[in-house]
């Protein structure tokens, strides 16, 4: 297995406000992994280190190199999607194309056509005129027609509707990710991302509070709903939070024993964003 | 290369004023001589105190291809000061405006160096801009030559035609000429724009003027002197003094003509490329000095496109 991403002790501080503090991670090739937060938690922070646009302090390394000294050489391997706000609005589509077409070695034009022709993106468009939906197809086509090895997605679809959101996950799944491409992403609408990603990280206030992959998660958390008459027996075998839903007590448990709590009721695996709540909690207590 | 290209078709793209406003002026330029020669072709019919005939037929080859070049100077000297006032502009906004509207992102993700990004934007401002200006400077010029070679010849003499492509490439010669040393007389002043481009939060024109006049007015409060000031002052003009000649054995004077109406007296000499001086600029420690400062601005200005982070 190759580590793309190996960060050891990545710290950022804003004035008073610590952004990153003391975090370490890695991130291995063919994974979707979910880098997930409150606002201000350190997402984006973190992300922007990875991709050599901020200093901090630390040690990081992305395909071999550090991303402070050596931007330009990353960027080869690493394609980025911020928010919709950030191509240029002077720019035409076909102009777009172009640039990208010139500066990036590993862009192939083609096949972002073939992408685009199937939007109704025009090539003479300005992006000042597109759609906030059309800007991120665009930016989209550019980026899975350039063979990199990690792509870097912060809060891509952002302000946008559902329907343009539901296809930007299914492209990507479908046209781009392989075995040999990795997927950082961040994004607070959890419910929309949690099926496709391999690996979670929690971050809360520049800590990273939970880094797991999926599988690892299904056997180490169980979230059980139980009758009100039995809360109090769950109680006593110390979940890690507990809530109401529909009249029904939910419990989640961390290595919790499945056979005693599956006499209280029901079990399952919890939704990523009710184990995020949770282990958020946890920190904050 | 084709890196560097491509990132100075894409300064075109963005500042588009850089083709579009010295072309208008240019424009405006060859629709005055237009309707100047339609005044002269038009007091010829009507008025019988002006002597046109006696006026064109008074010059000789040289006199005629002068006559051009007194235009094309005009010509060359306003659009000289549009380009200076477009570059001045474009050099503040072009690291400025991608971090307002954060398409530094967009532009950061593309595996192409600080260095290089940079390096496009003050080769754009010192060679694209000038040459761009030249282009139209040359199809203006053109235009001119053609307009007023033809009235002339409806005066009554060809020599105007006949003289005119000399005496437009050679004003070219020199208008390249002097837009090149121009720009590296200038590049200090380039290097400090970028550098207020890259640095500055907002307010860039003001950023790019006060800390001069600061250090001026500290420097007068503190010691009385004006050393800044005049250092700046020969910065911004005096590139020209060292760039052509002052020998006036090269400096001829080539056309008078008086009568009771018109009084004209141009001081040019039999050859353009006479007055051109390289050598008393190259051998000028101003200009390495210049140079010297021009690149540590550049690379305050890379520096800060890496690591600034207000996005």
């Amino acid at each position: 297995m190759t580590t793309l991403v190996r960060a050891a002790g990545l710290s950022k501080r804003y004035g008073d406000v610590t952004a990153l503090d003391n975090a370490s991670f890695e991130i291995e090739q063919g994974r979707i992994v979910g880098l997930i937060g409150p606002n201000g938690a350190g997402k984006t922070t973190a992300l922007k280190a990875v991709l050599g646009l901020t200093p901090f302090d630390g040690e990081l390394e992305v395909l071999g190199r550090d991303p402070r000294r050596e931007r330009h050489r990353v960027m080869q391997d690493v394609c980025f999607i911020a928010d919709v706000a950030v191509m240029p609005k002077w720019l035409r589509v076909r102009q777009a194309l172009d640039v990208v077409d010139r500066l990036h070695p590993k862009f192939d034009r083609a096949r972002a056509e073939t992408f685009l022709s199937r939007t109704t993106v025009r090539m003479d468009s300005k992006i000042g005129q597109l759609s906030k939906g059309m800007v991120t197809q665009l930016h989209l086509a550019l980026v899975m027609a350039i063979e990199a090895r990690l792509l870097v997605l912060d809060e891509p679809t952002l302000g946008l509707d559902i329907l343009f959101r539901k296809e930007f996950y299914a492209t990507l799944l479908n046209d781009y990710f392989d075995d040999n491409r990795t997927i950082l992403v961040t994004t607070h609408q959890v419910e929309e991302i949690e099926h496709i990603l391999t690996d979670v990280m929690f971050i809360d206030r520049g800590r990273l509070v939970l880094d797991e992959s999926m599988e690892a998660i299904a056997d180490r958390y169980v979230e059980v709903s139980v009758r009100p008459d039995s809360a109090e027996a769950a109680r006593k075998l110390g979940p890690l939070s507990e809530s109401e839903l529909f009249g029904r007590r939910v419990f989640l448990f961390e290595n919790g024993d499945r056979d005693r709590l599956r006499m209280l009721g029901e079990i399952r695996t919890p939704g990523v964003a009710d184990l995020f709540v949770a282990k958020i909690k946890e920190h904050a207590a | 290369m084709s890196t560097l290209q491509a990132l100075m078709r894409r300064e075109l793209w963005e500042h588009r004023a850089i083709v579009l406003a010295p072309a208008a002026f240019g424009a405006l330029f060859v629709i005055v001589n237009l309707l100047a020669a339609l005044g002269v072709v038009k007091i010829h019919i009507d008025a019988n105190d002006v002597n046109l005939a006696g006026v064109v037929s008074s010059l000789d080859a040289a006199e005629a291809g002068a006559l051009i070049q007194l235009g094309l100077a005009l010509v060359a000297v306003w659009l000289n000061v549009v380009m200076v006032l477009i570059t001045t502009f474009y050099l503040l906004d072009c690291l400025y405006a991608e971090r307002k509207d954060r398409s530094i992102l967009f532009w950061k993700s593309l595996p192409v160096s600080d260095t290089a990004v940079v390096g496009s934007k003050l080769l754009t401002a010192a060679a694209v801009i000038p040459l761009v200006t030249l282009a139209i400077f040359v199809a203006a010029g053109l235009c001119i030559y053609l307009i007023t070679g033809l009235t002339v010849k409806f005066a009554g003499s060809g020599l105007v035609l006949s003289a005119g492509p000399a005496a437009l490439v050679e004003a070219t010669l020199v208008h390249l000429y002097a837009l090149a040393v121009q720009s590296l007389w200038y590049l200090p002043l380039f290097g400090w724009l970028l550098l207020v481009s890259a640095w500055s939060r907002r307010a860039v024109l003001l950023w790019s003027v006060l800390p001069p006049i600061a250090v001026i007015v500290v420097e007068q409060i503190a010691l009385g002197t004006r050393h800044f000031a005049t250092l700046l002052q020969e910065r911004l003009i005096g590139v020209y003094p060292l760039a052509f000649t002052d020998d006036p054995a090269r400096q001829e004077l080539v056309w008078r003509f008086e009568d009771e109406h018109a009084n004209v007296d141009l001081q040019f000499s039999e050859g353009l490329l006479q007055l051109l001086d390289p050598g008393k600029l190259l051998s000028s420690p101003g200009l390495w000095g210049g140079i010297v400062v021009a690149a540590l601005f550049f690379a305050g200005a890379v520096w800060m496109r890496r690591y600034r982070d207000d996005s």
